[in-house]
Parts: structure tokens; sequence; C-alpha cells
């Protein structure tokens, strides 16, 4: 199944066994309606990051969140930032190690998110796209 | 035309065994049994045969002929079809005529054909020929065979006139009337001619027989044509004779073949699971065997192979497929043998039958433990041991396949005898103390991890070193146990089961279990939901650790999905807490009514003897037969979050995005354990299985088993129990401190007898000192 300039905002083989439920291969019923949930809920959890620009803590859950189902769609790159986004909010570095300050995390979320949301509607795009194709 | 030619040598070999020469020969060329011709020198006689006359077009047959042969009374062969000649025997006419005619009109089609006949000739050779028309169905005709024709068969019918007159080629032949050579065209290409004419040789000689012949011969030689032997053999076995048809395929043999071995195969294999191999004469080497594809014709295979036809030592080989079937193993005789009377009979014996011969032997105790995927081996040797009060001389029989080793090992056998062992003694769910204490010496894990321990977690592919240390110096056996199922319980699972049993899978591939998701995000719920759905496995879900919990303490799951990060109460805090409520209800421990056992306890173990807060109470214990399985769903790939989820009491893990192949995987894996713990519900599930038809039927099939185990259980348990209530009543981590703490208490309270066997059990690996007597059973400690 290849799907057209996802190869490197999805992975493969984890959005494969999505699409392997589908039962009608030419509907795609369950995995489209998977992914547009998806949509949805990563619009409405940007919102919330939106919204809630100066909360570690709620950012950082947000990012968790959101990595969670990207992960599972296998949007690595929308996953990716989310952990990022997830560390910061911890007030930790991109890779959860090392401790830094909470401006340097609010600093780093605020240009994280935005990357997130940019590598979300970029994937959004492709996977619109494949969609429409196949239905 | 190779099975003609085939069909010819054949016919003509019978021919040559036969005195009813003519008319087999002509019977055999005919495949299709078309007519017969009977030679009859002095008394034949024309006879009419008209209604097919007409519209040949092979032959250019002239009106004027026709009335010509009409006039004659003859029945003319039309086509130039030799097998249509006949000799008629006076008074044998019209209806034999018709029938033939008839039957050859379905059958000239694919006869071969032969020269054609002259008119002329008919009235010449007259001594007794009649021609019978057959079918008006076209045939190709190449002239020029009609020229090769008639030279090849003049010189016979005029050497031998008498002898060959009922050959209308001979006359065709040897009447050079215009007519004549018009009708010789024929079907019959060269080659078959030329067999024709071979075939027709020999008929000349046995001419006596066929007055009579050709009233008898019919039959028999039809039956000759249409029925052959041929050899087969099974493999380094004796050839035998299978009787086939001449037309028969290689299919229709295997078939014949089934009926032949009726006993040896046919009774496990059906004919299409056979194949046939052919080995030609000249062929040494291995390579030239075939196999005999099913719409091959036999006997034109054979007549290829074997042209001076098949010998017993030219026997097709039969070949059947090796069975899959498992058998039953070859140690269940030995097990009964063994233990009839050593333990409890219990209807669960049957499903894990090898345990008790396990072997515990020190070996195979260290060479387990570094195989990570079969960490907990060793359990049910120490079971075996404690159940049977014998060392089985023999290795481990799960030690050859990876899954028998956690599949089986563990609970099986606790759940079945074990409570056995253990109704009625006060201390019976104490005795899972001492075990449960002891892994703590061997490993970091904390006091929370027990509980899991006894699960002894399936390896996820990075699994801690640790667990296994841990399984390595602590045979988890005691803590898996799951609680026995008594009658008083039994009951109200019927109740609860069949409902659940309907929903589960009756494929067989998935064990009839239920899950709880425990997952925030929807869209990973949805996901995951879906593929429980596809493993036609019930499922749960819960948003966070709390609900989870709730979910949980409802009773009836049998495996939980555990994302780590969730809101209000996070995943290893609802472990923990799952963990703590398993163990303050001792579930998973041997039990039978727990609480009363561990309250009359005299207080050793404070834990145990602690009333349990009414909140804590579970429900229905029957719902919680062993611990729950916990698998986490880690989102990083972080040894320490792997860690930090094993010490919390989860049993196993799963790195998210979960990979189904694993999630399958661990479902099967920890769903097949827990079926077999379950072992009353999968019995039920599968009883349901089988009648999944009629559910009032399975009720009650369900109620009979029931009390046909528990009476048995409860009498063995009480048998037993003395000895697990010694060592549960003491609180001594270290097993052989268990074991002779054991035997100090059980002085103090009664008959000693039993503590060797508890000793065992609890060490695992330590040979016993002697066999415990069986009527140690009986010791009159219950009292206690």
């Amino acid at each position: 199944m290849a799907i057209p300039g996802a190869s490197d905002k999805l992975d493969a083989a984890t959005f494969e066994q999505i699409l392997e439920m589908d039962e009608d291969e030419e509907e795609r019923e369950f995995s489209k309606s998977i992914v547009y949930d998806f949509f949805g809920q990563a619009e409405s959890t940007f919102d919330k990051m939106d919204s809630s620009v100066k909360d570690l803590k709620t950012l950082s859950e947000l990012g968790h969140f959101l990595k969670g189902s990207s992960a599972t769609l296998g949007l690595t790159k929308v996953k990716d930032s989310c952990e990022k986004i997830q560390h910061y909010g911890q007030k930790k570095d991109e890779t959860g190690t090392k401790d830094i300050t909470e401006e340097e995390g609010l600093e780093k979320l605020k240009t994280t998110i935005e990357q997130a949301k940019t590598e979300f509607h970029d994937v959004e795009k492709v996977l619109k796209k494949f969609y429409n194709d196949e239905a | 035309m190779s099975s003609f030619k085939a069909r010819l040598s054949n016919a003509r070999s019978k021919l040559l065994r036969r005195t009813s020469a003519t008319s087999t020969t002509a019977r055999s060329i005919a495949s299709s049994g078309g007519s017969d011709r009977a030679f009859q020198p002095s008394s034949l006689r024309k006879s009419i045969s008209l209604s097919k006359l007409p519209a040949v077009t092979a032959a250019d047959v002239s009106d004027d002929q026709l009335d010509q042969r009409l006039s004659k009374s003859d029945v003319i062969g039309h086509a130039g079809h030799r097998r249509l000649q006949r000799a008629e025997i006076e008074g044998s006419l019209t209806s034999t005529d018709r029938q033939s005619t008839s039957r050859e009109t379905t059958t000239t089609g694919t006869s071969p054909q032969h020269p054609p006949t002259a008119p002329q000739a008919v009235r010449s050779v007259c001594p007794a020929v009649t021609l019978e028309e057959p079918t008006p169905i076209p045939l190709p005709v190449d002239p020029a065979d009609l020229t090769q024709l008639a030279p090849v068969d003049s010189p016979s019918s005029e050497a031998a006139p008498a002898l060959d007159s009922s050959t209308l080629s001979s006359r065709a032949s040897s009447q050079p009337t215009p007519p004549g050579s018009d009708r010789r065209q024929s079907s019959v290409t060269t080659p078959n001619v030329r067999h024709i004419t071979k075939l027709l040789d020999p008929d000349t000689a046995p001419p006596s027989a066929t007055a009579t012949d050709y009233f008898t011969a019919p039959p028999t030689s039809n039956a000759a044509m249409q029925h052959r032997k041929i050899w087969v053999k099974r493999p380094n076995a004796s050839a035998t004779l299978v009787q086939i048809c001449e037309d028969d395929m290689v299919d229709d043999v295997r078939g014949m073949i089934l009926k032949k071995y009726a006993n040896s195969l046919g009774r496990t294999f059906d004919s299409p699971d056979i194949t046939l191999r052919i080995c030609p004469r000249d062929g040494t080497a291995k390579s030239a065997d075939r196999l005999l594809d099913p719409e091959e014709d036999m006997c034109r295979t054979l007549d290829t192979y074997y042209p001076g036809g098949q010998t017993v030592n030219d026997a097709l080989l039969i070949d059947v497929p090796q069975r899959r079937t498992p058998k039953p193993s070859p140690r269940v005789p030995v097990y009964y043998a063994h233990h009839d009377e050593s333990r409890p009979l219990e209807t669960a014996t049957e499903y894990f039958p090898p345990m008790a011969v396990v072997s515990p032997s020190p070996a195979a105790l260290t060479v387990i433990p570094h195989e990570s995927r079969m960490p907990p081996a060793h359990p049910p040797h120490s079971i075996a041991v404690l159940q049977t009060g014998q060392l089985p001389p023999l290795p481990s029989p799960g030690g050859g396949t990876r899954r028998a080793p956690h599949g089986r090992p563990k609970y099986p056998r606790h759940i079945t005898t074990s409570p056995t062992t253990l109704t009625n003694v006060a201390g019976s769910a104490a005795s899972i103390r001492p075990a449960s204490s002891r892994p703590r010496h061997d490993s970091t894990a904390s006091d929370t991890k027990h509980p899991a321990t006894g699960n002894a977690p399936i390896p996820t592919p990075p699994i801690p070193p640790e667990t296994i240390a841990r399984q390595n110096s602590t045979p988890p056996t005691p803590r898996v146990a799951s609680p026995r199922p008594d009658k008083v319980r039994k009951k109200p699972r019927k109740a609860v089961e069949p409902t659940s049993l309907q929903i589960g899978p009756l494929d067989g591939s998935v064990p009839p279990i239920n899950v709880l998701i425990v997952e925030d995000n929807v869209i990973n719920l949805r996901v995951l939901g879906a593929f429980m759905q596809r493993l036609k496995v019930r499922w749960q879900r819960a948003m966070n650790g709390k609900e989870a919990v709730t979910k949980w303490r409802a009773g009836g799951f049998h495996l939980v999905l555990m994302d780590i990060q969730l809101p209000i109460m996070n995943g290893l805090e609802a472990t923990k807490e799952i963990r703590r409520l398993e163990r303050v209800n001792n579930i998973g421990v041997f039990t039978s009514g727990s609480h009363e056992a561990s309250k009359t306890l005299p207080g050793e173990d404070g834990q145990l003897g602690n009333q349990i807060a009414e909140d804590d109470k579970l429900g229905d214990k029957n719902l919680f037969k062993s611990p729950v399985i916990i698998v986490a769903l880690t989102a990083s790939s972080l040894q320490s979050d792997r860690h930090e989820a094993l010490a919390a009491g989860c049993n196993d893990f799963l790195t998210k995005p979960v990979s189904f192949v694993w999630l399958e995987r661990k479902v099967k894996e920890w769903g097949c354990m827990q079926a077999l713990i379950d072992f009353d519900g999968w019995r039920k599930w599968k009883d349901f299985a089988t009648k999944n038809d009629a559910s009032s039927d399975t009720a009650s099939k369900l109620s009979t088993s029931y009390s046909s185990i528990a009476p048995r259980s409860g009498k063995a348990g009480s048998g037993h129990s003395p000895t697990l209530t010694a060592s549960a009543a003491n609180g001594v981590a270290d097993a052989n401190a268990a074991a002779n703490a054991a035997t100090v208490k059980a002085k103090d309270e009664g008959p000693v007898v039993v503590v060797p066997r508890n000793k065992r059990r609890s060490v695992g690996i330590v040979p016993p000192p002697a066999l415990v007597e069986e009527d140690s059973v009986s010791t009159p400690e219950l009292g206690s």
C-alpha cells in the first residue's frame, strides 16, 4: 500500500496494519473513520494547546495524548513532535533526559507546537488525498 | 489416438486369451461396445435395419445404392464402421439389430471407422453378413486412407474369404465395383487401420466359437473390456490388485484403492489425500518416479509405461500424507498408572497429563531459566512432585516445545488439583505466603510485585533480566495458583458463564477471554477494540485508571491492556491497586473461603490475618479465579519504564504503537494461560462450543460436569490440606525454612507426614527424601 508522498511522514508498517483492518479495500470504512477522527482529535488538541500556552503540565499531557494516537496511526513526525511537547512540558529537554528551565520550556514549546501543527497538516493532506483517491 | 492404440492392444491381449475371438475383438475395438461381429459362414442372412440409413456424409452413398442394399435386405454399415458389421444368426434379428443400431448411434462419433462397405461387397461375400447402418454422424474422412486401406485388407479377405467374410473392409476391397470404391472412405486414420487389421488377423483363427459367442460373449466381453486390474502397493509393502475400469482416471483409481485398503487407509484418508506414483521400469533413479495427476487416464498411462502390461513389480506406489493429528502423549498412560491412586482424580487430569511426570531435574532447572522464552518452566515440576509425591523419572515433556513451558506449567495444575489439596483447611490461603515471600530474597522486586510474580510473565521481546532472575530463584507456582473452584463457587459461576460463553469465539484460535482495554485516547481505543473484535475476543474499555479498577472489580477479566499514562489514576497506580486488592482478597491463592482460613489462622502471617476492609472486598470470587494479567502499553521504549511497570505488578508490556502481531501473540499466550487457569470456564466454553446450538443442553451438561468434579475435589482437598496449612502458617521466606517451619508447625498441630511433600513443592527442585505416604492425606489435621 503505497501512500503517495507519505514516506517520511508516515510509518508504513503501522499505518498498514490499520488499513488491514478494513474489510473493504475500496471503502476503507474503518481506517478512514479512524484517520478522520484523528484529524478532529488533533485539531481540538492543538486548540487546547493554544489556549493553555502557559500551562506546562497541561501541555505535556496534551502532547502525550496526541502522541499516543499519532503513534498508533504511524504518523511519525507528529508523534515525535508531540513527544517533545510532552518533555518540554515536563521541563525536560527533547529527549526527556535533562532538565530545562520553565522559560526554556515555554520557548521551545511554542516552536514545537507550531512545528507539530505544520507536520500534522502535511500528513493530513497526504491522508486526505489517499482517502479521496481510494474512495 | 494413443488411447485408441492402447485399447486396441489391450483388447487384443484379451482376445488372445479368449476363444470367443471374433466378437470379443470387435467389441474391444469399439470401446463403446457398439456392436458385435459374429461370424457365421453358413447360416447368415441379411437383415434389414433401415432406420439410420440415409445421410452419411462420410460415404457417398447414392440413393441407388441404398435402394439396392435395401432390396437385398441388407443392413449396411454405412459409415464403413467395421464394428458395425455383424453376422447375424437367423432368428436373432430385428430386436437385436435395433438395439445395437441405436447404441451405435450414440457412439459412432468417437469410434474408429473402418473402410467403407460397398453394397456389392455385401452381396458377393454373401455368406452371412449383416450390415448395420449406424449413426449418420458425419465423420471426417481422408480419402487417402481409403486407398491405403484397400491393399492392406484385400489379401486377407481374398486368402480366406470364408473366414474373413465378416470383415467388410476385405469385402470392400475384394469388390472393385465403382460404388464400392466410392464408399471406401473412412474416418479411420491410417495408424488405426493398421491396428485394426492386425487385430483382425487373429479373428480368423477361432471362427468356430463365434456362433455361440454371439449370445454369450457380449456381456462377458463387455465386462472384460471395462474392467482391468492394476497392481498397486504401499511403499515397502506387498502389491495388490485393484480392479478399475478401462477408462478410469487416476482419481477413480484412488477411490478403488481406498476400498481395497479400507482399514489402513480408508479410515483415515479420503481419496484426494492419496497420491500415486508410477515408476518406469527402466528408471532406476528416484527422480524417475512420477506423481500421477488425478485426471490422467489410468490405463493409458500404464500402457505407456509398461508396454507389455503391468506386472507385480510395476505396482503403483501409494503415498499418503503424514498425519498431522496430534496423538496423545505417550506419557499419558504412564501418568495415570502412576498417579491414579496417589492423587485425587479430577476431570481436569486429562488436560494436563504430562505435568505429573515432568521431572524437576536440576539440569532442566538450570537450563530453562536462561531461556528467556520459557522462564517458568519448572513450576510444573515442583507441583508435580507435590501432588504425586514422586519425582518423575523423565525430563520435562514441555521442554521440546516453546509453548508448553509457559502455557501449561504454572497454573493448570493448581487450579484443578491443588485446590483439592487445600480445601477445608483453615490456613489454606496462607499456604501461599511462604512462597510469595521467597522471591523477595532474590529480586529487587517490591512487595507489590509479588502477585505478578506468580503469573510468571511471558517475556516481551525486551524482557528485563530481573524478571528472569526472579523466576530462577523462585518458582512462582504457589502464587500462580488460582483460587480453587469448589462446589459453592462453581454454581454461581455457571450462571455467569454461559452468557459470556456465547459471545466467545468458537473457532478455537483465541481462547474465550475477557479483555479490559484501558486507554484514554479514543483513537487508540477504537483501534485496539477493533483488533480485539477481529480476534473475536470480548473486551471492555476504561478511559482512566480509576475506571479500570472499577471495571476490574466487577470481575471476569482475564487480561488488561493498560496504558500507563492515564488521567486521574495512571496505569501504574491502577495496576498497583488491582494487585493490592487481589492480595487482600487472596486472589490467585489456594483458597476456598480464604477469608475464613486466614482469619482462623493463628496470626502468624499478619497480612493474612487482617480483616479485609469492607471497601476492598471483592464481589463474587468466582469471577476472580486468578490474578488478572496486566499488559502495560508504554508509549516510551525506555527500559526504565518497563521495569517500573513490572514493579507495579504488570506481567508484560507492549510498546506503542502496538504491533498487532505482538498484540495478538500476547492475547493468545496470556489468554490461553488464563483459559487454563479458568479451567472450568474453559470446559464450559468447550462444551458450549460443541453444543452451541442448544443452549439448554449446554447448561445441563455443565452442571453434570460440575457434579462430577466437585465431590472428588472436595474429598481430596480435605486430605491434602494439612500440608498446605502448615506451610501457609509460617511466613518464612526461604523455601527450606518454610518447609522446616511447616514441619514444626505440623508437629504441634498433628501429623507431620505431609511435610516432605510440602517442602518439595516450595523448593521445587529438591528431590523428596521419601515418597509421601498417601495415607497422610487422611491425617486428622482438619480440626487444626
